[in-house]
Order: structure tokens, then sequence, then C-alpha cells
């Protein structure tokens, strides 16, 4: 039991120091973490991490992550996670206004959640993110015209 | 007597002779099966009341700093600064729907937990009738306010109610201690049993 226990810390320490550490961002890690588990059975998996503890302690590690991850990102303000999204959108690589158009039509978002996450703070997070997405269109119409006042299109 | 037809009799209650007794019994039959069936639910259903595991279903009630962050002052200046009445509007209608989830939620566990704290009174071998009028006042006291505070976040959106929801989220307090009353005293009862 104990044995196990360490074995998780463990696990939990190298995720944390190697490959978290590397991404920039908490919305980055969260999507990482996310992307680890899988959709049709719910558990993560990480080859590496479980040739170097055990399988269980990886799924029990990438876990662990994704909740405190996820609490992470949740608890942002609407400033802060306008910003968040703007920052991981350009760390992608891809076209900055491509990965924000995704994300609005696809919802993709929407799979960034835990389990066992409550219903209404699950429903929190979904419409902190699309506030967020529509507010930075909003903003980023006002750098384009500042003479606009208002009303631009939503959504 | 030859050529006499024999007539099927119809079922009597009298128990004039052996044949009328039999018929009659045959007519209960029915009776007695509904009676058993219903015996066995009810039995069944005693035994899993008893099984049910009340001390591993602690309180979940809705975060209260979820609550909070629905009714963020800092958020609302954020959308105002964007100047865009449609945003704000699309901010109110999003924060309305997600307050009255948070009550909802509420709602549902208060609704649970006094159904644990029914089945466990109902267990109780010293059942106290003023400790029970003190929580079904309370529970009366959340419902009242509940549904006040329910009303006026549906008419006037969350943001003019701020006040009021701090206040359901002190009676939630009262609930959250309830549940930790009820778990505590099931597990207190489970100790007893093992004991004797």
């Amino acid at each position: 039991m104990r044995r196990a226990e360490s074995l998780e810390a463990a696990a939990i320490r190298d995720l944390e120091n190697r490959t978290l550490a590397s991404l920039d961002g908490e919305l980055a890690k969260l999507v990482y973490l996310a992307s680890t588990r899988d959709y049709n059975t719910g558990k993560y998996r990480h080859e590496g991490m479980a040739r170097t503890f055990t399988s269980q302690a990886a799924e029990e590690a990438l876990r662990r992550c994704h909740e405190r991850a996820f609490r992470a990102v949740a608890a942002f303000s609407l400033a802060d996670l306008t910003k968040e999204i703007e920052t991981y959108a350009r760390a992608t690589g891809n076209d900055f206004e491509k990965v924000l158009e995704a994300w609005r039509l696809l919802e993709s978002y929407s799979i960034l959640i835990p389990a066992g996450c409550g219903v209404t703070a699950k429903h929190t997070f979904i419409s902190n993110v699309m506030l967020a997405l529509t507010a930075q269109r909003v903003a980023a119409q006002h750098q384009q015209d500042p003479c606009v006042p208002s009303a631009p299109q939503l959504l | 007597m030859p050529g006499r037809v024999m007539k099927p009799r119809m079922p009597s209650l009298g128990f004039a002779d052996g044949w009328g007794c039999v018929e009659t019994m045959i007519g209960l039959l029915p009776f007695l099966g509904v009676a058993a069936a219903l015996l066995i639910m009810l039995v069944v259903a005693a035994r899993r009341s008893r099984g049910n595991p009340i001390r591993d279903e602690p309180a979940r009630l809705p975060e209260r700093a979820l609550m909070d962050q629905i009714l963020s002052q800092g958020d609302e200046a954020f959308i105002k600064s964007l100047r865009s009445a449609e945003l704000h509007r699309l901010f109110v209608r999003e924060r309305r729907r997600l307050a009255l989830e948070w009550l909802n939620e509420m709602l549902q566990e208060a609704r649970r937990l006094m159904a644990s704290h029914g089945q466990a009174a109902r267990q109780s071998p010293d059942l106290s009738l003023w400790a029970e009028l003190r929580v079904a006042s309370e529970y009366a006291l959340f419902l009242g306010v509940y549904g006040t505070v329910f009303g006026l976040v549906w008419l006037f959106g969350p943001f003019r109610m701020r006040g009021m929801l701090g206040a359901v989220g002190s009676l939630a307090g009262v609930f959250e201690v309830l549940g930790n009353r009820i778990t505590s005293s099931a597990g207190a009862a489970e100790h007893s049993a093992a004991a004797i």
C-alpha cells in the first residue's frame, strides 16, 4: 500500500518536473493531460511513465494532475481565461484565428473536463470558455476598428 | 339418478360441505398470492434499507466558491469594459442559468440529505422528537428561502440578488452540518450494532 503511494507520488513529481514544466500556461497543461485519457474507457495512459513506474501509478498520477490543472483553469477570471486561451492558441504553432475558430465551432474544450466534476462546475467551465472566446473576438474587432462603439456580431 | 347432469358449482363462501371449503380456498388463492408477494417485497425493502451505506454518502453540496465565481464582479467589469451590449446580454443570461443550476443542485442535495436523515431516524433506537422537529423546521426554512431566491434570480438575474444568494449559501451550511450528523450517527449505529 505504502509502496503504491510512494510510486504514485514519484510519478506525479516526474510528470510535473519534466513534461508539465515544459508547457507554457495552465491551459496547455490541461489540454495535454486530457489528451492522455482514452475517450472510450476514460482511463489515462502513458507508455513511458508506465514503464518507469507501474501502469496503475502512472494512471493515478495523470488523473490527479488532470484534476489539479482543471481546478486551476476553472478558477481563472474571465479576463485571465481570455489571455490564457490566446497564449495557448499562439503556442500551438497553428494559425491563431483558425485555432480559436475550431474551438468555437467544435467546442473541443468540453473534453478537457475530468470525470467526477460536479454538474454546475462542469457547465460553468464550458460557459466561461465560450464567453472568453466571444470576448476575445469582440476585443479583436475593437482593435481592428476602435471607432466602432459596440455590438459586433457574436457567436 | 340416471341421466342426471352434474352442473359445475358456483364458488360459495359457505362451508356447508367439504367441496365448498376447497372451492373457497381456491377462490382465495390469488389474494393469498398477492399478499405473499407484498410481504416478500416488504421484507426485501426493509433488508435493503437496513443495508444502505449512509455513512459512505457524505454531503456533496455545490461549492460556495463556485457561486462566488458565477457572481464575480470582476468578470462583470471585464465584460462591461468591452462595450458590447450583445456580449453583456449573453454574459447575464449565462450567469443567470448557472446561478439557477447551482440552486437546483443545492435543492437536490438537500432532498437527498433529508431522505437519508429520515432513513437514519427510522432506524434510530433513541429518536428525539425535539431534534426531529428542529431538522424539519430547518428544512422548511431552507425550502422557503430557496423558493424565494430562485424566483427572484429568475426574474431579476443573479447580480441584483448577490446578497440573497449568500443567504442560501449560509443555509446550505446548515445542511452540511446535518449531512455530517447523519453520516456520523449512521457510523455510531453500525458500531453499536456490531458491539451487540
